[in-house]
């Protein structure tokens, strides 16, 4: 039995039992949603449903019907896409990196954080899909043995990379988060009494009897997992920049993206995980499990994360002008300056300004100021991800394809449209799947749990 | 109630006889021998078995089903008796001739399957050689337009042509017995064959009238009345005071060394513009005997953008501009008298213009030229007085080689207006013209047009004279049509059918035959006359039908034509006579009309090839508008600046009573304290929407001479209106883009100076060319063919006619207002323009030291203007062949950059990459989309005939850009092979290359080491766009070099 300092604060609160954390986690599987879980739901599925319209519009129509053009090729499009594939970073580094480093507070968090990344990197995977002109023939993107002639796929090209990157990255988070379900559907399927879910849940444990070699496997495939899972953190979002840093265009080719966009990917992973269980903490009554401590470790990485991103953002700036590279100081003046200012400088509002606040103690324990901030950082790297593509793609080397891009309301309704499937996909997840890691939950109880720190 | 009626099948059921009974309830009423079947031995010895049974079935229904699958069956039917002229798969070329009253070329239609789909220049005409403008190479589309007349009409009402050819029979005769008059309103006729018609008919009516019952009670006349819509009465007029001859001379831009133009647009617009811009060309090619060009005008024009010296003038100052060129000249050879003029403003050094110009003209007496657009004779004759004194006649100006394409007398049409009024024309004839479109509402043409009995129209289309004429007699498109014309003196070219009518349609010679009772068609009408006229004057040996059959094979003939023998006498005193009559300069705002390159006069404003065509200076598509100077705008308050939510503001010109409300585009260049409005619209459509309003109401009438400017008021309205514009930024920013340099610098110092090769530092700190340092593996370039072209800035004129005739070549789409204001132009040859000034340190700041990036993107108000075609540049490595996933774009081994369609996804990665952005997205389905219905022709079934069948129309989600004409290069290698023998330098063209009318583009191969193309790749004027880059263009850029001392001498 591990034990653990008693001046560290600790992460299970109230007087809980092993028993009291299971009817704690089952209780939204096994109970019925109340009012506001109906409201939200029926709100995420309307707008995931206009988004639907707006992508069967899109593959219907033509790419016309977005408002991108001869000189701006992509916009909101891959905005979305790098944006849902930074949010998905850090479900696999709270759960992979975390374990690894045995950092406890991660089991209160992992769970809904890994379901976050799944559900975000399917956003974000629509994208590349969808903003195709022949979404029908997506599949050439594989490199499918075909009857095409010898047609195979081109290897030089970082789009390849990315559906190498983003289909590892998410069957890995799939099976990584599944293997950690499985003890706890078992829970839930034990403690069942209607049929129907009985059997479900039965499915879903793969049947799993709880005994102490299963346990045993249990644990060696998650760390195995886990050391699968870390490289991956870091190489998606490194593909992922790759798609601009391998380019020619000033203000994407730069070397210093792929650290940056890790960096960002994780401090827009975490606003995300901090913004969802604010939410789920509060009408779930999580409050036990996850502590204001909870928040303020995620709060820590994102001010530390917000800080490198906010490194990246002024280096670029410095090399810009130091580089003496025309294009490229043209690049960044007119991010800052040019037509686009407001988004360059919401970004720097967003994403430096801001989580710099989280270095005073008593912000980065408030809760209220926790959730605005971390909606600060989900715009701000969002537009991040716009002005890196939009402002450097509308003015390049030639100045007479200089243009401008105007969203149409297909490319907001397909944004609101994602965000609509994810939360109605992770309230899905809520009232199905067990929200926090019961069984994990448990193995820490007796030693970071409130009630065993004080009887020591 | 239940039906109690008994059905019976037969006598036999109903008397139930015996033998019924006993067969009734058998399903067959004779017995089947199935036993037998069954019993013969045969059945055993056969060979299909039960599975083979199944087999079959299965075989069967599957193959019944597939067939049920069939993809619907598009018929295509096959030549019963295949004409030996047409190859399936292999293009005809028919020589023939453009005319359309304002515009010549000689022409070569390229014809497939017996359809007419490109048009390019004929090599073989003496004047034209070989160029083609927009309007010229788009006419190919007019053919195919749906608004064309089918049949005529009368009184709105269809009729057939027997009815209708003996009603006005009819009419005629009555005509005739009655003494009444005929007249015939055309445009500037050139054919010799329908002037010879006309008088023809002139003969017949007034012959025939005499002899009614031998007793003349009243003489008919037929007078037949040439109008031009952009008229040069003026000029012919001029001529005819200091010459004594009405005739327009012809010009040797070629041997000019000095070119000073008032107004003149000699490159797109003023009479011949093909010819001169090809002649001048000539005259560009940078070193010691570059010619030097002066342009003094209102607007900036296609031809004032190309000057090498521009000020801006008021329209009323343009005489008194021309007077003190007049002036300086005189004062330096020491002759003449002179003539008190003086400018109202000068804000862009004028006046110094004007005296260096004076001092080149005189330097190069005898080589020069200065002309002028003004329709005032006054100030034409003081024109011919400074070419006279600078001895142009005979050299440059040539009265014996004279110009055929400008007759029409403003006067004429005054005389036929009055004669309409007052009610003794009986019959008006119209053809090749709009009057009542193009005449000054003062005119009041329209109104005179009612009070003619019998108004006949032969329009093509329905146009503006067409809807009041209560006959419509609808003519064949030339490109169905035989003619002949004589558009100068020593050259005939002929026209010739290269299709049959599409519509019920008939020439208005046939139809005057017809009337004239004459048997034979217009075709013998032309082969009988060249007969005779070849036979009177020529004796040689060989026969006519070979000659006639060559002179229609080749389009253009010396056949002989009277020699023309001028020895015009000069006359001074018309000239110092003009001068006194010369108006002055007057204050207040100004409205110059001009004549746009891509819609002309309006002929073809309802084609969407020219009605996309981005305007050469403004690149504005789709619309009509005004121009100003941006100074002017800012002080009205006017937006200057463009795009997809830059909402143009609006002005109010009203000239004499008629307003126009007009959006404002800023044109940089553009005199102050005037607005420029286009000609030509009011005629067109993008899909129901008529574009623009008719501008030549507005004209005003001076002395009876139509004129092209006029004082104005123009006041802001507070209406703002989307343009949109192809190119929303203007000026290069600093960077080298478009390289430029002055002819000093360029004779004097070696390339170093003006055009120096992009340095980087390799790993030792040496600074080497960029291109010898890659990151990549080399294509194989050095091995057979590696195509390439050779742009030069210096010749091309951004006339946009390369950009017609890629559209034409290639089947790319024509988007619309809408997508092109969404900078989704599918052009896949752009010409961009750029303004530059030098900076100036008030406004710019001192740009060495720290860029002021937001002053650099305004234009200065009187900036220079380059031009620069931008294709795909074919990079030997490509940014755009790297990223593509799934590799559907590709190096070829012969250098191109191919764009395999058919495998591309749509993720447009290439398009970002690409740092000149030439690629082009299909966003929609173009030819099914609704939105493209009206506007892209390729949508319209008729108008899908000009589909080049070479090259595939692209579908949705998929990049396409330019291929350098692939499919002709293919053709020209199986052409070659076929041969036997090397591809021949030049046997290859682009269709950008082969329709620029300054041969400004070279296509070719680079690794043939006497190819026209290596050799200006690889000259000192030569560079990359973008060299620095290192992506290693297969096109190169010829630096353009102005003919000026420095830079500032041009924006003053």
């Amino acid at each position: 039995m591990q034990r653990e300092a008693a001046i560290r604060e600790p992460l299970i609160l109230g007087n809980k039992t092993y028993h009291q954390i299971t009817e704690d986690v089952c209780a939204p599987v096994e109970g019925k949603a109340n009012k506001y879980w109906y409201i939200v739901f029926s709100i995420s599925v309307m707008v995931a449903l206009w988004g639907l319209g707006c992508i069967l519009y899109t593959i219907g129509r033509g790419i016309g019907t977005w408002g991108l053009n001869t000189t701006v090729a992509w916009a909101w499009d891959i905005t979305n896409f790098v944006w849902w594939v930074g949010i998905g970073h850090a479900g696999t580094l709270i759960s992979a990196v975390l374990l690894l480093f045995r950092q406890k507070w991660r089991m209160a968090i992992n769970r809904s954080a890994e379901a976050m990344t799944i559900f975000a990197v399917m956003m974000a995977a629509l994208f590349p899909g969808i903003h195709m002109g022949r979404i029908w023939m997506a599949y050439w993107v594989f490199p499918l043995p075909n009857t095409f002639g010898s047609l195979w796929v081109n290897f030089n090209s970082p789009l390849l990379w990315d559906v190498f990157a983003i289909s590892t990255y998410f069957s890995v988070s799939l099976v990584f988060w599944y293997i950690g379900l499985i003890p706890d559907f078992a829970t839930i399927r034990d403690r069942a009494v209607k049929p129907v879910s009985k059997m479900a849940y039965s499915v879903l444990s793969f049947g799993w009897t709880g005994n102490a070699k299963a346990w045993i496997r249990f644990e060696e495939v998650s760390l195995v997992l886990a050391g699968l899972a870390t490289p991956l953190v870091f190489s998606v979002h490194s593909i992922v920049s790759m798609d601009f840093a391998t380019s020619v265009i000033p203000g994407w080719h730069t070397t210093i993206f792929p650290p940056y966009f890790v960096a960002g990917a994780i401090f827009s992973g975490f606003a995300m995980v901090q913004t969802l269980l604010l939410m789920a903490r509060k009408v779930l009554h999580l409050e036990s499990y996850i502590t204001i401590k909870h928040a303020e470790y995620m709060n820590i990485v994102i001010v530390i994360t917000g800080s490198m991103v906010g490194v990246a953002y002024l280096s670029e700036l410095f090399i810009s002008w130091y580089s003496g590279v025309e294009y490229e100081a043209y690049a960044f003046l007119n991010r800052a300056t040019g037509p686009y200012w407001w988004a360059y400088w919401s970004m720097m509002t967003c994403n430096v300004i801001t989580p710099q606040l989280f270095w005073f103690k008593k912000l980065r324990t408030s809760l209220i100021v926790s959730f605005v901030l971390s909606i600060f950082v989900n715009i701000g790297m969002w537009f991040e991800r716009f002005v890196i593509i939009v402002t450097s793609l509308h003015r390049d080397y030639i100045p007479s394809s200089w243009s401008m891009f105007h969203p149409t309301f297909v490319d907001i309704g397909i944004f609101l449209g994602t965000i609509g499937i994810f939360f109605t996909l992770f309230l899905l997840f809520s009232r199905f799947f067990p929200v926090l890691a019961l069984n994990e939950l448990k193995s820490i109880l007796k030693s970071s749990g409130d009630n065993y720190k004080k009887q020591h | 109630m239940s039906n109690n009626k008994v059905y019976w099948r037969g006598t036999e059921e109903l008397e139930k006889a015996p033998a019924f009974v006993k067969g009734a309830e058998k399903e067959f009423s004779e017995e089947l021998p199935i036993d037998q079947f069954l019993a013969n031995k045969d059945l055993d010895s056969t060979n299909t078995s039960r599975r083979d049974f199944l087999k079959f079935m299965g075989f069967g229904i599957t193959a019944a089903t597939l067939a049920a699958c069939e993809t619907p069956v598009v018929k295509s039917l096959p030549y019963v008796v295949k004409p030996d002229e047409v190859m399936p798969g292999i293009a005809n070329y028919y020589a023939s001739t453009y005319f359309d009253g304002y515009d010549f070329a000689s022409v070569l239609v390229k014809t497939r399957e017996g359809r007419p789909i490109h048009i390019e220049g004929n090599k073989l005409s003496k004047t034209t050689k070989g160029g083609v403008s927009a309007r010229v190479n788009s006419s190919i589309l007019s053919l195919y337009n749906k608004r064309r007349f089918d049949g005529p009409m009368k009184e709105g009402q269809s009729i057939d042509w027997a009815t209708v050819d003996s009603e006005l029979k009819q009419q005629i005769e009555n005509v005739k017995s009655n003494g009444g008059n005929i007249r015939v309103l055309s445009s500037t006729m050139i054919s010799p064959s329908s002037q010879s018609l006309l008088g023809d008919f002139r003969t017949w009516i007034e012959s025939v009238s005499e002899s009614v019952d031998g007793e003349v009670t009243a003489q008919s006349t037929v007078k037949h009345i040439m109008y031009d819509a952009v008229s040069a009465a003026g000029m012919l007029e001029a001529n005819k005071r200091t010459h004594g001859v009405e005739i327009l001379p012809g010009y040797h831009f070629d041997k000019a060394k000095v070119v000073v133009s008032f107004g003149a647009d000699f490159m797109v617009n003023w009479i011949n513009p093909i010819a001169f811009a090809r002649d001048f060309s000539k005259t560009r090619i940078p070193g010691e005997n570059m010619s030097k060009h002066f342009q003094f005008e209102t607007v900036m024009s296609t031809t004032g953008s190309n000057a090498d010296v521009r000020g801006a003038i008021k329209p009323s100052e343009m005489g008194a501009a021309i007077a003190m060129l007049g002036n300086a000249i005189a004062g330096m050879i020491g002759s003449g008298d002179k003539i008190s003029a003086s400018l109202s403003s000068d804000d862009n050094n004028v006046e110094g213009k004007i005296k260096e110009a004076a001092a080149k003209l005189v330097a190069a007496k005898g080589q020069s030229i200065v002309i002028s657009d003004s329709n005032d004779p006054n100030v034409q004759a003081i024109v011919n007085g400074i070419n006279q004194m600078l001895n142009n006649y005979g050299s440059t100006i040539d009265f014996n080689n004279p110009i055929n394409l400008r007759k029409g007398s403003d006067a004429a049409v005054v005389e036929l207006i009055s004669e309409m009024n007052n009610g003794s024309v009986d019959m008006l004839l119209v053809m090749d013209s709009d009057p009542v479109y193009t005449s000054p509402a003062s005119w009041g043409f329209a109104d005179a047009l009612s009070k003619v009995k019998t108004v006949v129209s032969f329009a093509e289309k329905p146009d503006a004279t067409s809807q009041n004429a209560g006959y419509i007699l609808p003519v064949h498109h030339y490109l169905e049509s035989w003619n002949d014309a004589n558009p100068f003196a020593n050259e005939v070219t002929f026209t010739q059918p290269t299709i049959n009518p599409i519509n019920n349609t008939r020439q208005w010679q046939d139809t005057m035959m017809i009337w004239m009772g004459m048997s034979d068609s217009y075709y013998d009408l032309l082969h009988k006359k060249w007969n005779s006229e070849v036979s009177a004057s020529d004796d040689s040996t060989v026969i006519f039908a070979s000659k006639w059959n060559v002179a229609v094979q080749d389009g253009v003939s010396v056949m002989a034509m009277p020699k023309m023998a001028i020895e015009p006498v000069f006359n001074s005193e018309a000239v110092s006579a003009a001068a006194s009559a010369l108006s002055s300069p007057s204050e207040g705002w100004e409205v110059a009309f001009y004549v746009k390159t891509g819609i002309g006069i309006g002929i073809n404003a309802d084609n969407p090839w020219l009605q996309e065509l981005p305007d050469p200076v403004t690149k504005v598509v789709w619309d009509q508008y005004a121009t100003m100077n941006p100074s002017d705008m800012r002080e009205q308050g006017l937006n200057t600046l463009m795009g997809e939510q830059q909402k143009a503001g609006m002005v109010r010109v009203t000239v004499n009573g008629i307003s126009m409300e007009l959006p404002v585009v800023a044109a940089p260049g553009q005199k102050k304290g005037t607005v420029g409005v286009a000609l030509g619209y009011g005629k067109g459509y993008e899909g129901d929407r008529l574009i623009g309003e008719n501008a030549f109401v507005m004209l005003s009438v001076v002395k009876g001479f139509v004129q092209y400017s006029s004082s104005a008021s123009v006041e802001k309205i507070e209406r703002r209106y989307n343009i949109a514009s192809t190119q929303t930024q203007h000026t290069m920013m600093g960077r080298k883009i478009l390289n430029e340099t002055t002819l000093p610098d360029f004779n004097q110092n070696d390339r170093e100076h003006w055009n120096p090769a992009e340095m980087i530092s390799n790993a030792y700190g040496e600074k080497v060319p960029v291109s010898t340092l890659d990151l990549w593996a080399n294509h194989d370039i050095d091995l057979g063919h590696r195509w390439g072209l050779s742009i030069d800035l210096n010749t091309c004129i951004g006339c946009g006619s390369c950009v017609t005739a890629c559209h034409s070549e290639n089947n790319v789409p024509i988007v619309g207002k809408d997508e092109v204001n969404r900078t989704r132009s599918m052009s896949w040859l752009r010409i961009d323009r750029y303004y530059s000034s030098e900076a100036d340190p008030d406004i710019h700041g001192d740009i060495s030291q720290e860029k002021n990036y937001d002053q650099m993107e305004i234009p200065s108000d009187y900036p220079e203007v380059g031009y620069m075609p931008v294709m795909c540049q074919h990079c030997n490595h490509a940014p755009c062949e790297t990223v593509c996933p799934v590799a559907a774009t590709t190096h070829s081994n012969e250098g191109f950059n191919q764009m395999t369609y058919n495998r591309c996804i749509g993720t447009r990665y290439c398009a970002n990459n690409c740092p000149y952005k030439v690629r082009r997205f299909n966003w929609f389905n173009y030819v099914g989309d609704s939105k493209f219905t009206d506007v892209n022709p390729s949508s319209d079934n008729l108008a899908r005939m000009v589909l080049n069948p070479d090259v595939v129309v692209r579908s949705r989600g998929v990049m396409e850009k330019c291929s350098l004409c692939v499919q002709r290069v293919q053709a020209g290698k199986l052409d070659a092979k076929k041969a036997g023998t090397r591809v021949p330098d030049g046997s290859i063209q682009t269709a950008c290359a082969s329709s620029c009318p300054t041969n400004a583009i070279t296509f070719g191969d680079i690794n043939d080491k006497s190819s026209k193309v290596r050799e200006s790749a690889m000259n000192d004027r030569a560079y990359h766009l973008l060299e620095e880059i290192g992506v290693q263009p297969n096109v190169w850029y010829q630096t353009k070099v102005r003919n000026i001392e420095n830079s500032a001498e041009h924006t003053a």
